[in-house]
């Protein structure tokens, strides 16, 4: 089995049309095989060594020669199988939304169908350089790495947005809270920290010891996270120093 | 300050404390891409609003991409969001503003006038500031810097353009205004609704926000019977079945809705009905197989082509009318060739039709309905020929149903008065070889010699007529010329001693129509002759020399 495979019964050959012909051109055999018509009592163990499994979440059962568009049996042997082997998986619909959802175990549970054919290419090529595989690209395309860094912004900024921007800025303002007493917020402002490296400079204590001893506003704090997403959205990595 | 609303999820924020009389609109669970959603809420926004602000930050989005989408959807929905869709925008967020950069048309919103995207120090101020549009700045400023394009490749654009096509025509002839009211998910797009602004005027738009906008003309069929048709299109559910029930709420309709190769694979029930000439008038789309015919080339290729050869020769008169969202002469071409009675143009949101154009689709559609329930006699008409098994000279024969058959195509495809005539004429020839054919003229004036079969010389098949008693019911002034219709008034005395006066009557109106028309110098107008009532009188001649 090659490293990825894609599942999809494009019976409508709707890859042709979202601009998909190099997966039935086979421009990608190296890497990607791709399976069309699955019976509704498919064996999926062939998956074992599959690097990760990209599915038609509206997969049709293919049974005596046709697909029964009432009957997806195929699609949930497959995605059960891929759970209990903890392979990867991506499963991409039309009727899903055009920025990717993950799951806990960071599958990609959502993406839609065009959206998904269009961000395919660019995820093939990425694993063709780096052996890699990323799905932040079908789930937000080629500038994964802003919308990425965006998610975080956005998530670190609502914490603050009570605050005028002329208000001293504090350590704990920025740090994670407890949601109850076994779980805690995710560190928006760590993850900033770490995807900004190494040409930030600073650690993420560092940067809480900065935010402290120089009692910097609010708005001079956002201008600086602000300097690092701009930095991510034009050059896709982060090129900003904090100090 | 401009009448202002909010739309955000944290009214506790300070800047909007300080905005005292600003209202808020909480906006939940909205999301990019879930248009009706997008398109519902907003339609529920004041319609006299002076500035929208949008507070970025508080959406429930990962994205950026919803600040701008809801930002959108209030300058697009101009019908119903009225002078709020002019209003000024100003967007609220504390994150960087290259972060708005990179959604495509979305973004391109920032560059136009008087969308501004402020962060909170600057929020206050901006509101303060806040200058509605003109009509005039909302199209040179706006409609003018934007362009969308179909969200998604060949299928969605297919998809969308019959949406658009079935609402345009629904709206006419409803006599409604356009509105995203009743839109179903796929047509509430911003494409969909761009499309419904985009070739606006500044006239059109002070019309539009003033509850004043051009009524559009409410169409219906004129013709009041009942009848039947089927549609065979594909992309029905896109609201074509709905709104062809709503032009002809008097007919009753039939329905094909798969995706369709060829012919045969029509549904066997409904090719039966076809056969058995049930349909009035078939609507055919010309592409029923989708995507798949995105890059054909030859005409002759598509499936709805291949369609109309199967039903057109399996009776030519068959009144077929094409459905197609194609713009390409030759297309049209090849099925008006292959005998299409008629041809919708089914509107695609990127050919800017004015509205003018719009109705005078729909009013051509509305006429080749009518033309065709007027032809539809043509498919008995094309049967009857076929079983038409005379016993009269073979040459005779031959030469009824060369006639027969030129009248049928000259009826079939007349547009021009001149093609209606030269129809009339061949069939009132009939006549003509009939009377000439089948009687010799006596010495004596009361006697003419009648040929059963047309053929001169078989001394067997030959009467002798009393003119005297066939005629006794029509003044002798007229028989007394010998004139046309008498022979034929004859024939009928002769096969069913008897006389009609009403088919006596038809014939005699018919063959004078025809002597005016080819020998008075003002014509009779010829077209509006009812053709299916002459081809009844000539068939009912043809039956009592059968």
């Amino acid at each position: 089995m090659k490293d990825i495979l894609l599942i999809d019964d494009n019976s409508r050959n709707q890859r042709s049309a979202y601009g998909a012909a190099f997966v039935d051109n086979e421009e990608y055999e190296s890497i990607l095989s791709h399976i069309e018509q699955v019976p509704d009592d498919i064996d999926p163990s062939f998956m074992c060594d599959c690097k990760c499994v990209l599915i038609h979440d509206s997969l049709e059962d293919f049974k005596d020669g046709s697909f029964n568009q009432y009957s997806h049996k195929a699609k949930d042997i497959i995605v059960d199988y891929l759970e209990d082997g903890q392979i990867p998986y991506v499963c991409f619909s039309d009727g899903h939304e055009s920025l990717g959802v993950f799951d806990s175990c960071r599958n990609l549970v959502s993406v839609k169908k065009s959206e998904f054919y269009n961000r395919l290419k660019y995820f093939l090529d990425y694993y063709l350089e780096g052996n890699k595989i990323e799905f932040n690209i079908l789930a937000y395309g080629r500038n994964f790495r802003k919308e990425v860094m965006l998610r975080y912004v956005k998530a670190l900024f609502k914490k603050l947005e009570m605050k005028r921007p002329s208000e001293t800025l504090l350590s704990s303002d920025v740090m994670p809270f407890k949601i109850s007493p076994n779980s805690i917020e995710e560190n928006y402002l760590e993850s900033i920290v770490s995807l900004a490296q190494p040409s930030l400079g600073m650690s993420y204590n560092d940067i809480l010891e900065y935010v402290d001893d120089k009692e910097i506003s609010v708005g001079e704090f956002r201008k600086k996270i602000n300097n690092i997403l701009d930095s991510v959205s034009k050059y896709g990595k982060n090129t900003y120093t904090w100090k | 300050m401009a009448r202002t609303l909010i739309l955000g999820n944290n009214p506790e924020k300070w800047w909007i404390k300080e905005l005292n009389n600003a209202a808020i609109s909480t906006v939940q669970s909205l999301s990019v891409n879930r248009h009706s959603e997008m398109a519902r809420y907003i339609e529920t926004l004041p319609k006299d609003l002076g500035c929208v602000v949008i507070d970025a930050d508080t959406l429930q989005s990962e994205s950026n991409e919803l600040a701008l989408d809801i930002a959108l959807y209030v300058r697009l929905m101009l019908y119903s969001c009225l002078h709020t869709s002019l209003s000024n925008i100003v967007i609220v967020s504390d994150i960087s503003s290259d972060s708005f950069k990179g959604y495509g048309y979305r973004s391109m919103l920032l560059m136009t006038q008087n969308v501004s995207l402020v962060d909170s120090e600057s929020a206050i101020d901006a509101v303060k500031n806040a200058i509605s549009l003109t009509p005039a700045e909302y199209v040179e400023g706006f409609l003018n810097l934007l362009k969308i394009a179909p969200q998604e490749k060949s299928e969605g654009r297919h998809s969308i353009a019959n949406l658009w096509g079935a609402h345009i025509l629904d709206q006419i002839i409803s006599g409604e205004n356009l509105s995203a009211q009743d839109f179903s998910s796929g047509n509430t797009s911003p494409y969909f609704l761009y499309s419904s602004v985009s070739a606006l005027n500044a006239q059109d738009v002070s019309r539009i926000i003033s509850g004043n906008s051009e009524q559009n003309r409410h169409l219906k069929i004129s013709i009041k019977r009942t009848f039947n048709y089927l549609l065979i299109d594909d992309e029905a559910s896109k609201g074509w079945d709905k709104v062809l029930s709503k032009l002809m709420p008097q007919a009753t309709q039939d329905l094909w809705d798969k995706i369709t190769h060829d012919y045969n694979e029509i549904d066997d029930n409904i090719r039966k009905q076809i056969k058995s000439g049930k349909y009035d008038i078939i609507f055919l789309d010309l592409r029923m197989a989708g995507v798949e015919e995105e890059n054909l080339s030859a005409d002759e290729d598509f499936s709805g082509i291949k369609i109309l050869r199967a039903i057109k020769s399996i009776n030519p008169g068959q009144q077929v009318i094409m459905l197609t969202a194609t713009n390409k002469a030759w297309n049209v071409k090849t099925f008006l060739d292959l005998g299409a009675d008629g041809y919708y143009m089914k509107e695609s949101p990127e050919y800017h039709f004015p509205l003018e154009y719009s109705i005078k689709n729909a009013e051509s559609l509305v006429k080749s309905i009518e033309d065709c329930l007027k032809r539809n006699f043509l498919k008995d008409v094309y049967n009857k020929i076929n079983r038409l098994n005379l016993d009269v000279d073979s040459t005779l024969s031959a030469l009824i149903k060369n006639h027969l058959e030129i009248s049928f195509d000259l009826i079939r495809k007349a547009v021009q008065p001149a093609e209606y005539a030269y129809a009339y004429i061949a069939l009132e020839q009939i006549f003509e070889l009939i009377g000439s054919s089948m009687f010799i003229e006596s010495n004596d004036k009361d006697e003419w010699i009648f040929s059963f079969n047309g053929a001169v010389g078989d001394e067997k098949s030959y009467s002798i007529i009393d003119l005297r008693r066939v005629n006794r019911k029509f003044p002798r002034e007229i028989y007394g010329k010998s004139p046309m219709w008498v022979k034929i008034a004859a024939i009928y005395y002769l096969l069913l001693d008897g006389s009609d006066e009403e088919f006596i009557s038809d014939v005699k109106s018919d063959i004078d129509l025809r002597n005016d028309y080819i020998h008075e110098n003002i014509k009779p107008s010829i077209e509006s002759v009812d053709y299916q009532n002459l081809f009844d009188t000539v068939f009912e001649l043809l039956n009592l020399l059968e």
